[in-house]
């Protein structure tokens, strides 16, 4: 007999009607391990403020707030409250029935129901104590995680959409990162078959794709390939997901420099990187422009702004940055540049959370980042994504290393495109550079699964065939056991301060936010910050 | 069993430091892991100064867990300089050595045995288990305890009011009542002092209760007490507020004077009669332990003190 479970509203999936229930061969996971159990109960117990739970009984549904007795060191019960007024309805006798769905931090679980005690004198009571007690699961199915948001505008936007020839007037009604849903202002009358759709609003004008439709209700999604119309529609949608975030491209003047220089960043990672007559702000924003112009690398950087002074206050980038096959790519999250300031606390949880939402059209890459250990909020982000989704994700002790060239170099001819580079398990690709203030996009680099460690000279060599005469910066990553790699005509300089390598496959990065309203809350915590 | 254990890490905070890159924060997530209760408490860092800086200004760190390689150099005096903004608020400090090999174990050893906070040197390959972690991480957490409870009254003075107590009272049956209703209690280590010591604090009589204020650890317990000296047995049983444990030793305690009475079990009885799964916390431990206590008041029926 087929069990009716609850599954997590997903984001504006091709299909409108309320959420289904998952095949039995839907991918979850059971989790039986007794310890493991454990963590996650306390870990949703511990956080009611970031949790919550139904009560799945039959075909109703009932919102539980779930608890413990603090006071016992072990804990065999689980006590629930449910509205008095619905306890008439569940009967222990069919207890097989129920499960409990829960989430905590934009994770979701369920369990199912054993043994159960109801409050016989609770029926008519406006006491909101708890009135179910159930015994502590033994086992736990996880639930795919909450991927992305949707997000309702609390003043819809009127738009037109057009297609061959036909002309709807419309409001966007809600955004998420992978659709936009539209109310269709003009009733009961049909939809014409539509495939692409021109969205016009006042100010943007771009295509979407049509997935659904259902009474008045129009579902489009992006056309993530297509570079001008994805990156007006992801503006639209960062516009009532991300309130403080700009991209780059719309400021008149370019704020990224002046940022990479008040946050610190310039003087940690290049600081005698460049002759004293070069302005590293500038060589920033021409390789910026540079970069703009090559379709391959998708560049996208988002811009935060003090919403008291509409001032910058920090950036982050993300781009195509690497190839590891002929099809498949590695994207760089890099470039965080955020004024040091608690104020900012919340731009900085949105510089990262923008790039989950961006790559999470891209599933089917990988992703990889530098960073500073040091760097506490950034260290702790990915060792408790790494932590939660274990697999997918790996966070290893790097060493990357700056080299400078002993020939003589011309940057008048410089490549206007981006040289990859992919083979027995290096990655590297270079141009422009200084695109990161580290040097670390113009980077050779062991592949996320790949076993090279740096030992092999014909990989090294076989790099430094690449034609790349106008090259001025080089940089590698090697495990701690190597001190740098020697390449011909290249001197290892320095040693950047970045230690720390993160890579995964985008499908699990996009669980970021979920570690990111971990960490935020726990920073709330601390410091008694409701 | 799920542990639920949050008062363990009331009134303290902890600062893991490893030179290392990842190492402090990846055993932080997987202290974290275990212990969700645990996480607000927890900091790890990489580099002495910002350590230094957090804990001067946090004051509440109190238990430092220390990563040692063979090359770690940290002097012991760094260390205890950590925690000194905790000692000033007159609390004792702890340090956990976690070294990384046979050989880190014993320059570790030589270098900070001689702190007066070292609990204990593990070896980080004993802790690759959760569950070894967790066993050995509630270890620590019990030293931590017991150095705060020794902080405040030595074993010596703890004996010295246990012996008073008892030329009174059968101190030795307090003592076992309190504990078989305490055991099943979350308890901080001022809950495991209150059990300790707050049967032989209310086994003294009143007129010999001056002894107490030479001991400032003996009168703070007592000042915990005092409140609730005049309830009834089903006040402590019913009231809902955070002292548990104080009510379950005083508790304990009118279970004993009924007993001496020759009312204990009839009390017992009374109390533990319209338990449901909905009854107060102590209520249900009461009736959990029923058995255990009344076979022990039976046992002791016959050498009631007159």
């Amino acid at each position: 007999m087929s069990r009716p479970n609850l599954r997590l509203v997903q984001p504006l999936s091709a299909d409108t009607s309320l959420p289904e229930l998952p095949s039995d061969n839907e991918k979850t996971e059971w989790i039986t391990d007794p310890q493991k159990v454990q963590n996650i109960l306390s870990l949703f117990l511990q956080w009611p403020d970031y949790s919550s739970a139904i009560l799945i009984a039959g075909d109703k549904r009932y919102d539980i707030k779930i608890e413990i007795d603090t006071e016992l060191r072990d804990v065999e019960q689980l006590f629930g409250t449910i509205p008095p007024t619905a306890l008439s309805t569940i009967n222990p006798q069919n207890i097989r029935s129920y499960l409990i769905h829960f989430e905590v931090f934009g994770l979701a679980y369920r369990f199912e129901v054993d043994q159960m005690v109801t409050r016989n004198d609770h029926h008519r009571s406006s006491d909101l104590t708890p009135n179910l007690i159930f015994n502590v699961p033994t086992k736990i199915q996880r639930m795919a995680a909450r991927t992305s948001r949707r997000i309702p505008l609390e003043n819809p936007l009127p738009v037109v959409l057009t297609s061959d020839h036909h002309r709807i007037e419309a409001l966007l009604v809600e955004v998420s990162p992978k659709a936009f849903r539209f109310e269709i202002i003009q009733k009961g009358k049909d939809l014409p078959p539509l495939d692409r759709v021109k969205v016009q609003t006042e100010a943007l004008r771009f295509d979407m794709r049509y997935l659904t439709h259902r009474q008045e209700h129009l579902i489009l999604g992006p056309y993530p390939d297509e570079q001008e119309n994805f990156k007006y529609y992801f503006e639209l949608f960062l516009k009532y997901a991300h309130p403080t975030l700009r991209p780059r491209y719309s400021f008149a003047e370019d704020p990224v420099p002046l940022l990479a220089e008040q946050s610190g960043q310039i003087d940690k990672y290049a600081k005698d990187e460049f002759p004293p007559d070069v302005d590293p702000k500038k060589i920033l924003h021409e390789n910026y422009l540079m970069a703009s112009q090559m379709p391959e690398l998708k560049l996208m950087e988002m811009v935060a702004i003090d919403p008291e002074t509409n001032q910058p206050v920090g950036s982050s980038s993300v781009s195509r940055a690497f190839k590891t096959s002929d099809t498949e790519y590695a994207w760089c999250l890099y470039g965080l540049n955020i004024i040091p300031s608690p104020k900012y606390f919340e731009q900085s949880c949105a510089l990262y959370t923008w790039s989950a939402d961006y790559l999470s059209h891209f599933q089917g890459d990988s992703i990889v980042m530098w960073y500073d250990s040091k760097t506490r909020w950034t260290n702790k982000l990915f060792t408790k994504l790494k932590h939660f989704i274990r697999e997918g994700i790996n966070i290893d002790s790097v060493r990357l290393t700056r080299y400078s060239r002993t020939l003589t170099i011309d940057v008048s001819h410089r490549s206007k495109e981006r040289t990859y580079y992919y083979k027995d398990g290096v990655v590297g690709a270079f141009n422009p550079p200084y695109l990161h203030v580290a040097g670390g996009l113009d980077t050779i680099y062991p592949d996320i699964n790949s076993t090279y460690k740096g030992e092999s000279k014909h990989i090294i060599a076989d790099v430094l065939k690449i034609e790349n005469p106008e090259r001025y910066t080089l940089a590698s990553v090697t495990n701690n056991s190597i001190d740098y790699l020697e390449f011909e005509n290249y001197t290892a300089k320095t040693t950047i301060p970045v230690n720390t390598q993160f890579s995964s496959l985008i499908g699990y990065f996009i669980n970021t936010p979920s570690s990111i309203e971990h960490i935020t809350a726990l920073a709330r915590r601390k410091h008694n910050v409701l | 069993m799920l542990k639920n254990i949050r008062k363990p890490f009331r009134g303290f905070n902890a600062v893991l430091l490893s030179e290392k890159p990842l190492e402090s924060q990846m055993f932080e997530e997987r202290l974290s892991a275990l212990f969700p209760a645990a996480e607000v408490s927890l900091d790890s860092f990489e580099e002495y100064l910002p350590a230094y800086e957090h804990c001067s200004n946090l004051k509440t760190v109190g238990l430092i867990i220390l990563f040692a390689h063979e090359t770690s150099t940290l002097p012991v005096n760094a260390i205890s300089e950590l925690t000194s903004p905790f000692e000033a608020l007159g609390s004792q400090s702890g340090l956990w050595i976690v070294a990384d090999s046979e050989k880190s174990f014993t320059s570790s050893y030589k270098q900070y045995s001689d702190h007066p906070g070292l609990l204990k040197i593990s070896l980080v390959s004993d802790l690759s288990t959760d569950s070894a972690l967790k066993s050995e991480f509630e270890n620590i957490l019990d030293m931590f305890s017991t150095k705060q409870v020794e902080g405040v009254l030595s074993q010596d003075e703890i004996e010295l009011f246990d012996q008073i107590s008892g030329k009174f009272v059968d101190i030795s049956l307090l003592h076992r009542i309190t504990q078989l209703i305490t055991t099943k209690l979350d308890q901080d280590w001022l809950d495991q002092l209150t059990v300790r010591i707050g049967p032989a604090i209310l086994g003294i009589p009143q007129a010999q209760k001056w002894i107490l204020q030479n001991s400032p650890g003996a009168a703070r317990i007592e000042a915990k007490v005092n409140p609730y000296l005049s309830f009834h047995p089903s006040e402590l049983v019913e009231r809902k507020d955070s002292h548990t444990v104080v009510r379950a030793v005083l508790l304990a305690y009118k279970i004993f004077q009924a007993h001496e009475n020759g009312e204990g079990i009839t009390l017992l009885q009374d109390l533990t009669k319209d338990v449901t799964p909905f009854s107060p916390t102590l209520a249900k431990v009461l009736k959990q332990t029923k058995l255990h206590i009344l076979q022990l008041l039976r046992e002791t029926e016959g050498r009631r003190v007159a």
